[in-house]
């Protein structure tokens, strides 16, 4: 592994000792943004504030046991990389629906589920990409994201809570004011902290206001240091929440795996593909992180995305500013009155914070969707699925008449939106033909034909762009060099075969081979020699794609070109 | 004009600059060498290609712009590229010829490099 100069210090180096804290502090703060999720989901379970402060204590050390699970590779355990835990947005919904229903214990009984089942699909994982392609993944995290702005409203707008006064939507719009003005505007630490301090700003506000006037007690009861041990010890299991925990596991899973590939590209010069082994093993220590929080009494966690794009943006990503981040965290578990202080958060503060928060989940949902080339199937995938999944929140009443044992599927825009994707992506998936041909009759049309086909084939598969455009090319590079150097007489017949992982190309025309060397012709060669040219053309090609060969059968010349997706 | 590429000219103070739309392969690669054969024919000394709206290159049009570059060399005369970003840059990347030519960032740099 080189490290890239973008680096300044990488994942071996050991930064001065004020680096690693200053950039472990920076790393709890982001992490911290996420405490609002174990927040409004214990609140939902009805657990009193002094509870939720001692859960979240608990939690809170919950994450720093994952940060380390992430960065030691112990075993089968462990991506080796910085790559900090947080709580997930991703659990928001069915957490919140195992609390209504079942109070804590059905909350800690179901995350433990959802991470036992993480840990087991750790090894599977590149086979579900076949079942949970990126525009069905994107619809997912989309869902997530409006599944965490429609609960945040709920906290004001639901027809079972009071009414906010006029001093709540104040504070509130204050709060996401702060928070958008900071992001928008601000620069450097006040932007990439903007969701914190728009926080600080919420509690500033709301105390002034005299929100907070009846917490505060709760707040002085809390003592300064305290051990963060779990208090709760009561586990219940429920059926009817196998399948919202299963995909949010699956949607955990693919999100860390997601996040550990960034790791690896962030560190790697000379990265080209994820490396499983580490990737297999980040997504296994996040799911026994998962089991942990179950086990301990908080709610799940996952792999903090931002956290890396912050280790990114600053070019730090030494371990030992995840070990720092860790310590940092079970200091502040060590804190029953910081943990109370976030327990008392008004819901003034609290629903711009996730209103927030759940808009960049949305945004992430909709890049990832629009990172295939889609076609009408898939288009039709993402459609249906958004409105099934936005009318399972706005007609309660769906929920409400459907039979006990699938009301769960329906009551949650997640779970029935992702239900529906799925079904609909298995269905339309017949009469897809995963191996395509084409002929080109003459070198001149080499290129037009090329493109016009695999444009349409990779929307029919919804493969990645960057991967047609590299097999167009392909073809065009090829069918130029064989008529300009290789006697190319008679029709080229172009055949590409999909799937998930892989994108094949055979190319057979009746001529001589083209090589593809592995050494460069100088540029003198290109510039005085058809010779050069030729050898630069096989050397393109030869690169541009993962593997390459070429061989006669059947009086045909043939090159095949194999590409990783 | 061959189908695929279009080839437009822009003036910014003492450079000139030749915007390249669309495919470049062997079938108009030799527009390529011509166009910039003419600018230097002219007395240009500062020739930018922009290469922005380029979907891609094959090696007939590599072998076209080390053609042009050394022309421009061989009269003294400045031969630049610039926005050469995604997969444009692949192919450039993949061909080792980066290092080939001067290729200055943005249009925008590019020109407060030359002028």
């Amino acid at each position: 592994m080189r490290k890239p100069p973008t680096l300044i210090y990488g994942l071996e180096d050991t930064p001065p000792l004020v680096v690693s804290a200053f950039n472990g502090v920076q790393h709890v703060a982001l992490v911290a943004i996420n405490f609002i999720y174990p927040l409004v989901i214990f609140r939902a379970a009805g657990a009193p504030l002094e509870v939720i402060g001692s859960l979240l204590s608990t939690g809170i050390l919950v994450l720093a046991i994952g940060t380390v699970l992430q960065i030691r590779r112990m075993g089968p355990l462990g991506s080796g990389y910085m790559c900090p835990t947080t709580f997930t947005a991703t659990y928001v919904a069915p957490s919140l629906l195992a609390a209504r229903l079942g109070g804590l214990p059905l909350l800690f009984g179901m995350t433990l589920f959802g991470g036992i089942l993480e840990a087991a699909i750790a090894p599977l994982l590149n086979r579900l990409r076949a079942i949970f392609p990126p525009e069905v993944s994107g619809l997912v995290i989309l869902l997530i994201g409006l599944s965490v702005g429609t609960s945040a409203l709920r906290l004001m707008l639901a027809a079972n809570v009071a009414p906010p006064s006029e001093t709540e939507w104040g504070v509130a719009f204050l709060t996401l004011a702060a928070m958008v003005a900071l992001n928008v505007w601000g620069t450097g630490p006040a932007r990439m902290l903007c969701a914190l301090i728009g926080l600080v700003v919420g509690y500033v506000a709301a105390a002034f206001t005299g929100l907070m006037a009846g917490s505060f007690a709760t707040l002085d009861a809390a003592p300064w240091v305290g051990l963060p041990i779990p208090t709760h010890f009561a586990w219940a299991f429920d059926a009817t929440m196998i399948a919202p925990f299963a995909i949010a596991a699956i949607a955990t899973a693919l999100k860390a795996s997601g996040t550990i590939a960034m790791c690896q590209r962030m560190n790697d010069a000379d990265w080209v593909r994820p490396d499983m082994k580490s990737t297999t093993g980040g997504v296994l220590a996040d799911g026994v992180s998962t089991v942990i929080a179950g086990l301990a009494g908080a709610v799940a966690t996952n792999t903090s995305t931002p956290a890396v794009g912050l280790a990114a943006a600053v070019g730090v990503s030494s371990r030992q500013v995840g070990y720092a981040a860790a310590i940092i965290l079970v200091l502040m578990s060590f804190m029953p009155k910081l943990s109370a202080l976030f327990a008392i958060m008004p819901r003034a503060v609290m629903v711009p914070a996730l209103l927030f928060a759940g808009t960049f989940i949305i945004i992430n949902g909709i890049q990832v969707i629009a990172s295939r080339l889609l076609d009408v199937r898939r288009s039709l995938v993402i459609g249906l699925s958004l409105v099934a999944g936005a009318s399972a929140d706005i007609f309660p009443a769906l929920a409400a008449s459907a039979p006990k044992a699938i009301a769960p599927l329906i009551g949650s825009s997640l779970t029935f939106g992702t239900i529906i994707a799925l079904g609909l992506n298995l269905l339309f998936r017949l009469g897809v033909k995963r191996k395509a041909s084409v002929t080109i009759e003459s070198p001149q049309e080499g290129s037009r034909k090329a493109e016009e086909f695999f444009a349409k084939q990779g929307g029919a598969w919804g493969a990645r762009p960057d991967i047609i455009k590299r097999a167009t090319f392909a073809v065009v590079q090829l069918v130029e060099a064989v008529a300009e150097n290789c006697d190319q007489h008679g029709p080229v017949t172009v055949t590409a075969s999909f799937d998930e992982f892989n994108l094949d190309v055979r190319i057979a025309y009746e001529g001589a081979l083209l090589e593809f060397p592995d050494r460069r012709p100088s540029d003198r060669e290109i510039r005085e020699s058809e010779d050069g040219v030729r050898r630069l053309a096989g050397f393109m090609l030869r690169h541009n794609a993962d593997r390459v060969r070429s061989e006669r059968a059947n009086g045909m010349s043939v090159a095949q070109f194999h590409f990783d997706h | 004009m061959s189908e695929g590429l279009k080839i437009a000219h822009a003036r910014s103070g003492p450079v000139c600059v030749v915007t390249l739309t669309g495919r470049i392969d062997n079938s108009n690669a030799k527009q390529v060498s011509t166009e910039v054969d003419g600018l230097i024919g002219a007395g240009e000394k500062n020739i930018l290609l922009d290469l922005a709206g380029v979907i891609y290159l094959t090696s007939a049009a590599f072998r076209a712009l080390l053609v042009a570059t050394d022309q421009a060399e061989r009269n003294a005369a400045r031969l630049a590229l610039c926005s050469i970003t995604g997969h444009v840059r692949d192919l450039f990347e993949m061909g080792g010829l980066m290092d080939s030519f001067t290729i200055l960032g943005s249009r925008d740099e590019a020109l407060a490099r030359l002028a």
